[in-house]
């Protein structure tokens, strides 16, 4: 293991490279307190995987982070500044992070999507917010890297690029989308809305760059979270009772991390929960 | 004596006998009246008769339903209460009504009183008319004259007079309509109301008469002799003077009177369905038949009436006639006459007991039984492939189409031809060699009354056998091809001694010893050397790539091998044991030249092999340094499945291989003795330049002894397998040296239908049926015990009783339909047992026989259906084609289209290319389906083109069913779709959740008029699993959808876009995307198109003839412009058109030329990203990974111009999976420099550019266009500063 080079590749990411810097739809700030819960526990409660009718009472708090178990080498960037590729002094101008896998402080594990697979019955209503996203690219790499969007919001992708890029999305319930975005697009021109909600993650590509890829999940309720640079999420107003959580992650095995993760969601308090990642589920 | 009455005769005598015998003549006239009256097909249509009232009777139930008779009780009290008002009315307004009728019975008045004077006036007219014609004098003539004016003048006063009354009257009469509009309006919409049941109640009064009056008059024009004066009840005749008939030795017009008792026949509905559907009511009852919609012969209306009998369809009964397709007696009137034919022994014996049915050996064209009702199809349908395939009916005759494609798969006509011509007139299917050396092929073509047969032999060439395997597999194989692979297509010729006594048998086996070691001798003795290709030297194979390389590379688009499962193809062998044969390098055991070169270069063994070359060229892999031979990893990875075997052969003895060589010898010239002599002394009596024929084997050069006993031994065993070569007719499938001209062995079946049954050699065959015919381990011990078990079975009420599977049924009833032939010496039974055990034939007739004498039909590896599809086939061969107009003679497209379906068969397109899309067809909720919406960066001109260029199908099958989701009844509509399959439903869900997704692929529309949804090409259609209900599979393409899984588990990471992209393409509407010139071109040397796939087009060995019939298919079949295509992109008046138009526009200043200005956008910033263009290579950033577009210069030759313009409008509407974007959106400014930014022209120009590519290219060269920096937009922030708002994206 080279040392230095990985010292270089953490800085960079606690610089801004991470998922969980971007201020956009996957920013969640951290309000994690370390629990050393055991997630294992949690899921045998419900290993039956029923959901529990929720039970009436003040809705909860649901936080925890997830933490990569075992050693893992940080990745190399995918494009090193000045590398000889496709409009390189655009894509090369900096070093194009490696985003399959972010590990932040105490190996807390970045862009991971934790969401409840269905919507609780008794659960708050989806607003979808009238003013649309800004899905942005920069330096040949798309921002944020991992995006949950309520369905039926528009999205709008910009480019802060002097050359073209291209936009290609791979949903399984949605018609996806391929189409050119324009150098420096700040307005956004290429508009799309998803109106159904996915199962799980899909890769959002640029066939002109062959690295560049990013993670959409459009849902339709407002439990959601794509934990933070520390691997951090919290998940407001959960109606209180038990539920059944995804955690899903890009370069897991498989891409689950939890398919079903079991939640009791305590009335009115914040149940925490840390959610172990083993390094042997990785497939990088 | 004078005579008297009685001088010769007893006048009492006489008056007794002209008594009696007047008496017996009124009787047989009587009973012939009776039996006239009894005939059957009157019966017939007396049940018909009552069937049709039934029915109409029915329909006005319908009519009259429950909420009709309300409505019209209602109105018949309406019309009572206005009759009553009316009445009132009357009363109150007397005198308006008595007015009318005094002035009604003015007018009356007035109108006799002119009529009189008018014809008073007349005679006056007449009067002067004479004066003149006699020329009277002046002055009488003045008189007349006069005299008709005054009559004159009188007319026209009462004219006045009555015009006067006519006017009050009219006044009068709508004053009085005024009064009486409401009632008579009433009345106007009751009968209105009532039309469609007085119309049927009509139509039943007139078939049923209720009246007594109609019903007497009914039964009277039934009578004896009245009945000859236009009775309902007739003979109904069908006459066709064009489609004649031969009877006896007469050929004469054709006449059908099958409609008499078939009343039905060609009846649809409304709405084209059939009026009588067949079926087997429960009752004898007409009633019970409607009530339950079946109705028995001869009562039911045709099968797919959208084929046959009616009017509309291709085969009008009025034209055809029923015995053209059917056989049969056309003028018998009776179930007898009419030569019906039963399908089986037991429907003869049920026909017997119902209509004293018994087979009529004077017939000699009886009915077809409907097990071969197809067969006739192929009288007028020469080519057959039609038959199977048609846009518009589907397959038509799938059974007569499976003969012929079994036909040709195990190449019959190789022994048997079929001349489907006669002094170049088609008179039936075609199925013959093509001509095997280039100068008979040069004498046909020069031939005008000859056409070439155009098929392959069907088995591998020999040519060079013994580079490529050793005597010894040669003599194991041939003895049972299927012990060494199960699946082979090559028969058994030696070793069928089921019918041979055990000491014959044995016998037999030591002859076949020395044959089999005689044929290996043969082809290892004349095999032609070839110059075998080899791996560079220091190559080393690497098996396990050579695996990768055997999945991906295109092999198992053909063949299938265990050691990669999951793959069906069996257009070439299964070639799982190919290691355990093939002859393996002499310095290397773990290497096979003659395989690699095989692989490399098939047609360096074969020039006419349908294995292709597959371009197996070396390359550098991605890391660009290692040399990668893929022919070598392929053989490598063949032969790393196990060591090569050795075969066990038979030993050959002496004595039985020189009683062979004297059997043969003796049947040249030679006596025994001399035949003996030659033997013993191994010398032939002439020198070998002297000898003709296979006896050369014997002779030696010089014409001295050949004293070595081994070379002698040798050559005997040449000799023999000469003889066995020319006895069995190996070449007839395997191209081999020295047999090139040889003549095809077995009989010629072009008009085998109709064979003289006299002529067919059944020799002992029913004894032997009688104890043998089954194969060991059958559950009977002979064929007849079997047929009598399914005649029992049968009798007991078959599988409607449960005594049969069905499958059982057909079989079992199958075999007793042919054994009961074969008792009949019928020509069916004949060929089934034919093809079942060939060699039975000679059953106890060995005995008599010489050995080279006995017969020599090899046994195939067919299944009983499939020898029922081939007898189906070949009793089709008539070589009896109708007159020219009935011949199907396909319109030019048509034509195209059926030799290209066949080509698409012979090369085995369909193995890698989905030519037709998969049908998906699901419940929907019509709510829920969302029409496509343009967004704005859409182009209505693109949805033009695609509405224009592309079908556009209705969705809706018109079905509605209920489904219980979640817990609620829905009634949901049924749509079709063609689809690709895009995501699988995952199965760790619950069935409730499972969903599948498909890609649209064409235009589909969801209802019609205003409420109509249309869903574009490209969108994803999620169908819960529940209410997926059927998936029909793509027509070809099976390697591609296996690839794809392939490819998306090894290398695209579960993206089945990027799978496909790598995928051989599928070929939907490819007629309307590639211009034929250059597919022929492409089809004859095809070139790398595409980038992004594992494999490559490979080159057949393909006639031009062939490329050309296949470029057209495609447009043929898409309903493209073909043969040649104009490329208006290229033309200069366009050109210059378009140069005027946007300099008009303003989107070309300052003298810009439009071309230049196009080549400009094409060089631009977008479309180099992943092609290669005007002499700019594509740059790559990772070869793994970038996706890189075909290069550009092939646009122009390649594509058409309309295709090219909607797919730069929007790839997804013609390739869902593509990578391909939208590069000119319509929102957007872009280039505005370039024709302002205009995104339409921006497309135009593009499309434009890659069209004059060429020319653009020489004339301007290199070119590379930046455009101006784009003023900073300040709608949004720049990336690192997002707003914050997008943070609702994620709470």
């Amino acid at each position: 293991m080279n040392k230095p080079y990985f010292t270089a590749v953490l800085l960079s990411l606690a610089l801004g490279a991470g998922c969980g810097e971007y201020p956009g739809g996957a920013y969640v700030q951290p309000r994690v307190s370390f629990v050393a819960a055991d997630s294992s526990a949690a899921a045998a409660d419900g290993a039956a995987g029923e959901e529990a009718a929720a039970e009436s009472g003040t809705p909860g708090v649901f936080s925890g982070k997830v933490v990569l178990k075992g050693d893992q080498t940080a990745l190399a960037p995918l494009i090193t500044k000045g590398a000889d590729v496709k409009d390189k002094e655009v894509c090369a101008a900096v070093d194009v992070p490696d985003e399959r896998l972010v590990v932040g402080e105490g190996n807390g594990v970045a862009n991971v999507f934790v969401y409840l697979a269905k919507a609780p019955k008794n659960g708050k209503k989806l607003e979808v917010p009238a003013d649309p996203f800004f899905f942005d690219q920069k330096n040949c790499r798309f921002l944020p890297h991992c995006l949950i969007v309520p369905t039926g919001q528009t999205i709008k992708v910009l480019s802060d690029d002097s050359v073209a890029h291209n936009t290609h999305t791979y949903p399984n319930r949605n018609t996806g989308i391929s189409s050119v975005v324009s150098a420096g697009d700040r307005v956004g021109q290429v508009e799309f809305v998803y109106s159904k909600a996915e199962t799980a993650p899909f890769a959002v590509t640029c066939d002109f760059h062959g690295w560049m890829k990013a993670y959409h999940l459009p849902l339709d309720h407002p439990y959601y979270a794509v934990t933070d640079a520390n691997g951090g999420f919290s998940i407001p107003e959960l109606p209180a009772g038990k539920h059944t959580f995804v955690v899903w992650h890009e370069a897991a095995d498989g891409n689950y991390v939890e398919r079903k993760l079991v939640v009791e969601i305590q009335s009115g308090g914040t149940t925490e929960l840390q959610i172990d990642y083993p390094v042997e589920k990785l497939k990088l | 004596m004078p005579a008297t009455d009685n001088y010769r005769w007893n006048q009492k005598t006489l008056n007794g006998v002209f008594a009696a015998s007047s008496l017996i003549l009124l009787l047989s006239v009587i009973v012939m009246m009776r039996a006239d009256q009894a005939d059957e097909w009157k019966g017939y249509q007396r049940t018909n008769f009552k069937l049709d009232a039934t029915v109409r009777k029915a329909d006005l139930a319908k009519i009259e339903s429950p909420e009709f008779r309300e409505q019209r009780a209602e109105m018949d009290a309406q019309v009572k209460a206005a009759e009553e008002k009316l009445a009132q009315i009357k009363i109150d307004q007397a005198p308006i009504f008595k007015e009318q009728d005094t002035l009604q019975r003015s007018v009356d008045a007035l109108e006799i009183n002119l009529k009189f004077k008018n014809s008073i006036r007349d005679q006056a007219r007449a009067q002067y008319d004479l004066a003149v014609r006699d020329a009277l004098a002046a002055d009488l003539t003045q008189a007349r004259f006069d005299a008709f004016r005054s009559k004159q003048d009188e007319c026209d006063a009462t004219k006045v007079e009555l015009d006067a009354a006519k006017e009050l009257l009219a006044a009068k009469n709508s004053e009085v309509k005024a009064l009486t509009s409401e009632y008579d309006e009433l009345v106007a919409a009751r009968e209105k109301l009532n039309f469609d049941a007085e119309r049927v109640r009509a139509s039943v009064e007139n078939i049923a008469p209720t009246n007594l009056v109609s019903s007497w008059k009914r039964a009277m024009m039934e009578l004896p002799i009245i009945d000859g004066f236009n009775s309902h009840l007739r003979i109904v005749q069908d006459w066709m003077p064009r489609l004649s008939q031969t009877l006896g030795m007469a050929e004469i017009a054709r006449f059908d009177r099958c409609r008499s008792c078939h009343q039905n026949i060609d009846k649809t509905t409304s709405s084209g369905g059939a009026a009588f559907p067949p079926g087997h009511p429960s009752t004898a009852s007409v009633e019970d038949w409607v009530k339950e919609n079946k109705f028995p012969q001869p009562f039911s209306t045709h099968p797919n009436t959208e084929l046959f009998c009616t009017a509309s369809s291709p085969h009008p009964v009025a034209k055809f006639g029923c015995t053209i397709c059917h056989d049969g007696q056309g003028s018998g009137t009776s179930f007898g006459n009419a030569e019906h034919s039963p399908n089986d022994p037991h429907l003869a014996h049920e026909w017997h007991d119902e209509y004293g049915y018994h087979p009529n050996h004077f017939w000699e064209y009886p009915m077809q039984p409907s097990r071969f009702a197809e067969s006739t199809c192929i009288k007028c349908h020469h080519s057959v492939t039609e038959l199977g395939i048609s846009p518009k009916f589907g397959a038509s005759a799938p059974k007569v189409v499976k003969g012929y494609e079994l036909i040709q798969k195990y190449g019959c006509y190789g022994c048997h031809e079929m001349h489907g011509f006669d002094g170049g007139v088609a008179i039936g299917p075609d199925m013959r060699l093509e001509p095997q050396t280039p100068e008979e092929a040069a004498r046909i073509a020069a031939d005008p009354t000859q056409v070439a047969g155009k098929m392959r032999k069907v088995g591998p060439s020999l040519r060079h056998v013994a580079a490529k395997t050793t005597d010894a597999f040669i003599q194991y194989w041939t003895e049972d091809p299927s012990r060494f692979r199960p699946s082979t297509k090559m028969p058994k010729f030696f070793g069928l001694a089921d019918h041979l006594s055990e000491a014959d048998a044995a016998h037999t086996a030591k002859f076949e010893a020395a044959e089999l070691a005689g044929v290996a001798a043969v082809l290892i003795g004349t095999s032609q050397p070839i110059e075998l290709l080899k791996p560079e030297k220091s190559y080393v194979a690497n098996a396990e790539r050579g695996k990768e390389l055997f999945s991906q590379r295109g092999c198992l688009a053909c063949h299938q091998h265990t050691a990669v499962p999951g793959n069906t193809a069996d257009f070439g062998p299964n070639i799982s044991d190919i290691h355990k044969k093939v002859l393996r390098n002499a310095d290397d055991d773990n290497f096979s030249d003659w395989l690699y070169t095989w692989i490399r270069e098939p047609e360096r063994h074969h020039k006419r092999t349908r294995m292709p070359n597959l371009y197996l060229d070396v390359y550098t892999d991605l890391d660009g340094t290692t040399l990668i031979d893929p022919a070598a990893d392929i053989t490598a990875f063949l032969l790393s499945q196990g060591k090569s075997e050795q075969f066990a052969v038979h030993a050959v003895e002496g004595e039985e291989l020189d009683n062979l060589v004297s059997l043969y010898l003796e049947k040249t010239r030679f006596s025994k003795s001399a035949a003996r002599g030659i033997i013993e002394s191994g010398s032939f009596p002439q020198k070998l330049a002297d000898v003709v024929g296979d006896e050369q084997a014997l002779a030696s050069e010089d014409g001295a002894a050949i004293t070595d006993p081994g070379v002698w031994r040798q050559k005997k065993l040449e000799y023999v397998g000469r003889k066995t070569i020319a006895r069995y007719g190996c070449y007839a499938c395997h191209d081999m040296p020295g047999y090139e001209l040889a003549r095809p062995i077995g009989v010629a079946l072009q008009d085998w239908g109709r064979k003289d049954t006299s002529k067919l050699g059944f020799e002992h065959i029913e004894e032997f049926l009688h104890h043998h015919g089954e194969p060991a381990g059958s559950a009977f011990k002979s064929t007849g015990e079997r047929v009598v078990a399914a005649n029992r079975k049968a009798e007991a009420g078959g599988a409607a009783a449960g005594v049969f599977t069905e499958e059982e049924e057909a079989s079992e009833m199958s075999a007793a339909f042919f054994y009961d032939s074969i008792q009949r010496h019928g020509r069916p039974g004949f060929a089934w047992q034919k093809l079942r055990a060939p060699r039975s034939y000679d059953f106890e007739k060995t005995e008599t026989k010489g050995y080279d004498e006995r017969l020599r039909m090899p046994k195939f590896p067919l299944k009983e259906d499939e020898i029922e599809a081939i007898a189906t086939f070949v009793l089709g061969m008539v070589a009896d084609p109708p007159a020219e107009e009935y011949v199907y003679t396909p319109n030019e497209r048509d034509k195209n289209r059926i030799e290209g379906e066949f080509l698409l068969a012979k090369y085995n397109c369909t193995g890698c290319h989905v030519i037709d899309l998969p049908k998906v067809t699901y419940a929907t909720d019509l709510e829920d389906v969302t029409a496509t919406a343009l967004s704005s960066a859409d182009h209505q001109n693109a949805l033009d083109i695609l509405l224009k260029t592309r079908p556009v199908t209705q969705a809706l099958t018109g079905e509605v069913r209920d489904f219980v989701i979640d817990d609620e009844k829905k009634s949901l509509h049924l749509a079709t779709i063609r689809a690709m399959v895009a995501v699988r439903p995952d199965l760790e869900e619950d069935i409730v959740d499972q969903e599948h997704g498909f890609d649209l692929w064409e235009t589909a529309e969801f209802g019609t008029g205003e409420s109509m949804k249309r869903l574009l090409p490209g969108e994803r259609i999620t169908i819960p699993a529940q209410q997926l209900l059927k998936y029909e599979h793509a027509r070809g393409g099976a390697f591609a959808e296996w690839l794809v899984e392939n490819l998306m588990e090894t290398r695209t990471g579960g993206n089945r876009s990027l799978a496909w992209q790598q995928s051989p393409p599928p070929l939907y509407q490819e007629g309307g995307k590639v211009q034929t010139s250059w597919l022929y071109q492409f089809l004859l040397e095809p070139g790398k198109i595409r980038h992004t796939t594992v494999l490559r087009m490979p080159r057949f060995n393909m006639s031009e003839h062939e490329a050309r019939v296949l470029a057209n298919y495609f447009a043929a079949a898409d309903g493209a412009e073909f043969p040649y295509q104009e490329n208006p992109a290229t033309d200069l008046d366009y050109l210059s058109m378009k140069q005027a138009e946007l300099a008009h526009a303003g989107m070309l200043v300052d003298g810009q030329s439009y071309l230049n200005e196009s080549w400009k956008l094409l060089n631009g910033q977008l479309c180099v990203k992943c092609h290669s263009l005007g002499g700019k290579k594509f740059k790559a950033s990772d070869p793994a990974k970038d996706i890189q577009g075909p290069n550009l210069n092939m646009a122009q030759n390649r594509l058409r111009a309309d295709w090219v313009k909607l797919w730069l409008y929007k790839p997804s509407w013609i390739t869902p999976y593509t990578s391909m974007p939208v590069n000119y959106k319509n929102n957007t400014n872009e280039m505005p420099d370039l024709f302002k930014g205009n995104a339409d022209a921006h497309v135009n120009a593009t499309r434009d550019a890659l069209m004059n590519y060429t020319r653009l290219l020489e004339e301007i060269g290199q070119t590379t266009y930046t455009p101006p920096a784009a003023p900073a937009a300040e709608a949004a922030p720049p990336a690192d500063a997002a707003k914050p708002d997008n943070a609702a994206g994620a709470e």
